[in-house]
């Protein structure tokens, strides 16, 4: 399947959901590149790892690694971290990988094309362009400086927050997918390779290289010895290196690379105290608060609005950070506060070292030569990540400054998209857009959703080891209650009145941030909506609404009077209630069982071509065919074509009558008349008598109308009981029928899918067939339906179900309103 | 009652009309308790009907006495579900109500049975139409206004409604999702993780009274925004200057519904309008 396909289809503008009131719920548009978040947490919730590894790995190349460190731009987005803290979606996104990570790979893709893509740089970026440049058949070398490839997943992030056997996997299942890629490592842009050669050997470059070059701390004094940049400093420990470094050590700056370089200097020999000096407040840290929490809990020193101004070698060994502190001014262009030094707080804090952790930079001098650099980035179009040499295009922190591993990943799959669209010679590709698909995963919510709170992994700390991972992976029945607690946003409707699209319009309407145009838009929007297609085929009962007592008749209070639901269909069928059940002739025996409980115990019956041991039965027969002694009533199917008679009772006082169907009711209705028939199935089906006929379709209403109207033209009304089969799942649907002018109802399929049944190409089956429950089942559907039934009476302003008329009801389809001759509310029409 | 501005007589919603109300158990605190006068934490069952109506001459008594109790100064309206409105608004009219809450099919809950939410009840387009219908069988058109409301999601919607006879319109559902909540429809389990529909006080506590408030505002600005625009986009100065020959309609049953013309491929110059209006 992924075979054939480019990453994405090249109609990015589309919505791939195929859904026509799709909106990609907030986590998904808030991911850079479009996680169907939902989608992987509902299939948790449901225990399917492998359907969540699939939506999971979509996407996301780099899955495992995700799982442990992306900055999870989707929590902070979730719905329910204002009620009581997002879905741990992150948290999630590891169970899933930890548990089939490892043993997952997909088949491999082989090139299919001749042309030729050079990928400067193997992290986030590179790797994301090169699978997705492979799979679309052409070959890829990816050039990668160092030893291993991964880039600032590999080398920037310490092992405690993600051991390097994580980017290993994701890297490898690349490589295993991919085959047209060819990884040449230590082989530095401007040193093994060069831009000229690459340009004249590839039909395509793309750089990736990074911004792995940590900044200076821009005072007098950064360049003495024991001051260091933070990625430096991260690659040297992640190479494995473990210095001893003095006792107390200063990092300064409040990002990731910041949080990473304090925790990795707590755990090195000789390190006793570790103090981060950030120059502005708490609220503008950048970085993750999670990562934060994590050194704090460590015992990491956070010391907030303090800005260095000098470094200093203290005589006998030692430093001296010289530092101001700051004050917080009005927010800048960013929207952070300013911090301006205040004057006369000039202090020192005495350290052994200072890690500089206050940015990144790309360095190149290859490129620099070739005039590609912009400062210290690589001139890049975000239009279509192309740079100032032709054909040559950039990506990931190199292209647009230090950002996180998703965004680099992003602008991967951006910048592969734009150089395909080179190779095949489109000159104007359909802007990129990040694809929004969903897996449309069913929604079956956890009981308890709404009361289970947020649980963060455990926090380890250095409890394993100082290197070991320092959080824990979610048990299975915790990652089970984390999923459960996910709004679902993919997939709520709230009501037919109320569609996504609807509520996230209002959403933006009552937004904070709204402009004038949003409103506009939204406005437009709902003016050029159209209705949707009308459904096809007959009307259903669905097209039907019964009229509530207000002022002209008053609602019946199910508290003070009750609601009769006694059904008498003649002599030795007095029933209690009008719900009968059907289609148990071919259903296993334990069904038949605990069926035949369920409806002597709610005083109902059976009907079918074969006994159920206690029940009244109304016997089904073809012509030919003759009744049963113990049935209560044999109903002989008049088809089209069928004779004319009535079947002989087996004993006296044995009820007769006819099944008569859509086809044959002109001519079975009279013949019942007149021949003093004693009972008459309605058949909207036409197939009463076979199994399962419910599944043929639904059912054909005008017969309803067809049959009241003949009785009352041969002045036969109330001559017999009619009783209704077809399409009945609820006793709203039986209040109709009764409403219509029948005198009770069958309900079948809905019968059999209240007792476990399940509905497959070969028709029902019932695959765990357990009397208790299918009892259980029947009887709670009964019941339910009996009650239902009663409270549409009761709401027309009726004491007893059978008193429900053709007046209590309206049609709100044209369709509707001809099958069944109720009228459409509303306009009084002539005729 | 002399501390509200008009008075309005419950018979019914759009939502589950025919129905009265029952209050879990687990629903009925303490304070809950206190307000409706019963003993704590059994079920709430609220009637049906009211057991002093039981009929039209008890309801102009009603409205009689409530008149007196009030001394004649405040408005008195009847709230109600749709149902038979062409005869119902006539009982109103005759009662003596000031004006009608008329309420439709589409009218949201997250507490009633999914069948009388779907099945009971014609929609709110149906309804107004009956409504105006009946008053106009009576020779008394104009004298009552109308609140119509049940499914009213925007000011397209309200601007709709207006122009087919309405004199107001009301939002129930949609007031409540522009202030956060999410319409899980589970408002009867009495966890409402938004903090909306629960006596939980660690859920209420949830709810940011202030940031909710504030996010309703705006979209009640927004409604009254798109009313403003769309009535002028129309050719109005005036939101009352709406009419039915604003309308057409799109599908054969509005068009049944309503006595509209059908007109399934009308695209006005709206957009256009809109853009020159905003």
């Amino acid at each position: 399947m992924a075979a054939a396909c480019k990453p994405f289809p090249l109609d990015l503008a589309a919505d791939q959901s195929k859904l026509p009131h799709y909106v990609p719920p907030p986590c998904q548009v808030a991911c850079p590149i479009g996680t169907d978040v939902a989608s992987y947490v509902g299939l948790i919730w449901d225990n399917d790892k492998a359907g969540a590894l699939e939506a999971i790995t979509a996407t996301n190349p780099l899955s495992a690694v995700c799982g442990r460190v992306c900055d999870a731009p989707c929590e902070p987005a979730c719905r329910r971290t204002k009620a009581d803290g997002p879905v741990a979606i992150r948290a999630l996104k590891r169970w899933v990988l930890d548990a089939l990570g490892p043993t997952f790979k997909l088949p491999p893709v082989e090139p299919t094309k001749d042309k030729r893509v050079a990928i400067i740089g193997a992290g986030p970026a590179g790797l994301t362009a090169a699978q997705d440049i492979a799979l679309a058949g052409y070959r890829v070398d990816l050039y990668e400086a160092l030893s291993k490839p991964g880039g600032m997943a590999l080398w920037g992030i310490p092992d405690f927050r993600m051991p390097s056997s994580v980017v290993e996997e994701d890297v490898n299942r690349i490589l295993h997918r991919c085959p047209g890629i060819t990884l040449h490592v230590n082989a530095p842009l401007g040193e093994n390779v060069s831009l000229a050669e690459l340009t004249k050997s590839h039909d395509a470059v793309l750089l990736a290289i990074g911004a792995s070059k940590g900044r200076n701390l821009g005072v007098p004094g950064d360049d003495l010895d024991g001051v260091v940049d933070g990625v430096s400093f991260l690659n040297r420990v992640n190479g494995g290196e473990r210095p001893r470094l003095p006792a107390h050590v200063v990092v300064v700056g409040g990002g990731d690379v910041a949080m990473d370089a304090c925790r990795v200097a707590k755990r090195l020999p000789g390190v006793e105290k570790v103090t981060v000096v950030y120059r502005r407040g708490p609220t503008e840290m950048p970085a993750r608060k999670h990562e934060l929490d994590a050194s704090i809990a460590e015992g990491i020193e956070i010391v907030y609005a303090v800005v260095p101004t000098a470094v200093e070698a203290m005589p006998g060994g030692g430093l001296r950070l010289k530092c101001v502190r700051t004050e917080a001014g009005p927010a800048g262009p960013d929207g952070r506060k300013v911090y301006a030094p205040v004057a006369g707080s000039e202090h020192d804090i005495a350290c052994g070292a200072v890690i500089a952790a206050v940015g990144q930079k790309t360095s190149s001098l290859e490129l620099a030569k070739h005039g590609m650099m912009d400062g210290d980035h690589i001139a890049t179009r975000s239009s279509d990540m192309g740079t100032r040499m032709d054909r040559v295009f950039a990506a990931g922190d190199a292209a647009f400054g230090p950002s996180t591993i998703v965004q680099a990943m992003f602008q991967g799959h951006k910048a592969a998209y734009y150089v395909l669209a080179a190779l095949e010679g489109d000159a104007h590709p359909v802007p990129y857009r990040t694809p929004y698909s969903t897996r449309n995963v069913p929604v079956a919510q956890d009981q308890k959703w709404e009361i289970l709170g947020l649980e963060h992994p455990k926090f380890l700390g250095m409890s394993g080891g100082t290197f070991a991972e320092s959080e824990a992976n979610y048990d299975d029945k915790t990652a089970m209650e984390q999923a459960a607690r996910c709004y679902r946003c993919d997939t709520e409707t709230g009501s037919a009145d109320y569609s996504v699209k609807m509520r996230e319009a209002i959403f933006d309407m009552a937004r904070a941030d709204a402009k004038p145009a949003d409103t506009l838009r939204i406005t437009r929007e709902r003016v050029a909506a159209r209705p949707h297609e009308p459904r096809i085929g007959r009307a259903t009962f669905d097209d039907l609404v019964f009229l509530p007592a207000n002022l002209t008749r008053l609602v019946i209070d199910p508290y003070r009077e009750a609601c009769k639901t006694k059904t008498p269909l003649g002599a030795g069928l007095e029933l209690a209630q009008p719900m009968l059940v059907a289609g148990l002739e071919t259903a296993p025996e334990a069904i038949r069982t605990g069926a035949a409980s369920a409806i002597n115990a709610a005083g109902g019956a059976h009907v079918g071509r074969e006994p159920l041991a206690g029940v009244p039965w109304l016997q089904v027969v073809d012509t030919a065919e003759q009744g049963r002694a113990e049935a209560s009533a044999v109903l002989v199917r008049l088809t089209a074509t069928a004779p004319l008679t009535l079947p002989k009772p087996a004993r006296e006082g044995q009820h007769v009558g006819i099944v008569v169907t859509p086809d044959s009711v002109e001519r079975a209705l009279p013949f019942a008349v007149q021949s003093n028939a004693g009972l008459v199935i309605l058949d909207g089906t036409g197939h009463l008598g076979k199994t399962f006929a419910d599944l043929s379709g639904a059912p054909d209403l005008s017969l309803l109308r067809r049959a009241v109207e003949l009785m009352r033209s041969l002045k036969a009304e109330e001559k017999f009981p009619l009783i209704w089969f077809g399409g009945l799942r609820s006793g709203t649907d039986l209040a109709k029928a009764m409403a219509l002018g029948c005198n009770g109802g069958v309900a079948e399929v809905a019968a059999a899918l209240a007792m476990g049944g399940v509905i497959g190409p070969a028709g029902m089956s019932f695959p765990d067939a357990d009397a208790a429950k299918a009892e259980a089942g029947l009887a709670a559907f009964l019941k339910a339906a009996v009650s239902e039934c009663s409270m549409m009476a009761r709401c027309t302003g009726k004491t007893d179900v059978h008193n429900l008329e053709p007046e209590d009801l309206r049609a709100i389809t044209l369709a509707a309103e001809k099958a069944t001759g109720i009228v459409v509310a509303g306009l009084k029409r002539a005729g | 009652m002399l501390r509200a501005d008009g008075l309005e007589i419950y018979i019914s919603q759009g939502a589950k009309p025919g129905l009265g109300g029952q209050l879990m158990a687990k629903k009925v605190t303490k304070a809950l308790a206190a307000a409706r006068g019963i003993p704590e934490g059994i079920d709430l069952r609220s009637p049906s009907r009211h057991p002093d109506i039981m009929g039209a001459d008890d309801l102009v008594i009603k409205v009689e006495e409530f008149r007196e109790a009030t001394g004649y100064k405040k408005p008195i309206s009847i709230k109600m579900g749709a149902g038979r409105v062409r005869d119902d608004i006539k009982i109103a009219y005759k009662d003596g109500f000031d004006f009608v809450q008329l309420d439709g099919l589409q009218g949201s809950t997250g507490a009633a049975s999914t069948e009388v939410l779907k099945n009971v009840g014609i929609p709110t387009l149906a309804a107004i139409q009956e409504a105006l219908d009946g008053l106009r069988d009576i020779g008394a058109g104009p004298d009552m206004p109308i609140v119509l409301m049940g499914g009213i999601k925007d000011g397209v919607d309200a601007v709709k409604a207006l122009a087919l006879g309405a004199s107001a319109v009301a939002m129930g559902t949609a007031a409540l999702i522009a202030g956060g909540c999410i319409s899980c429809m589970q408002c009867h389990v009495g966890n409402c993780v938004v903090g909306i529909a629960t006596q939980d006080p660690e859920h209420e506590a949830r709810y940011q009274i202030d940031v909710q408030a504030k996010a309703m505002a705006r979209f009640f600005e927004v409604v009254r925004w798109q009313i403003a625009t769309l009535t002028k986009a129309l050719g109005h100065t005036d939101f009352r200057q709406l009419s039915r020959d604003d309308l057409v309609a799109l599908t054969p049953e509005a068009a049944a519904i309503t006595g509209l013309p059908y007109d399934p491929t009308y695209r006005a110059q709206s957009d256009e309008l809109l853009t020159k209006v905003a």
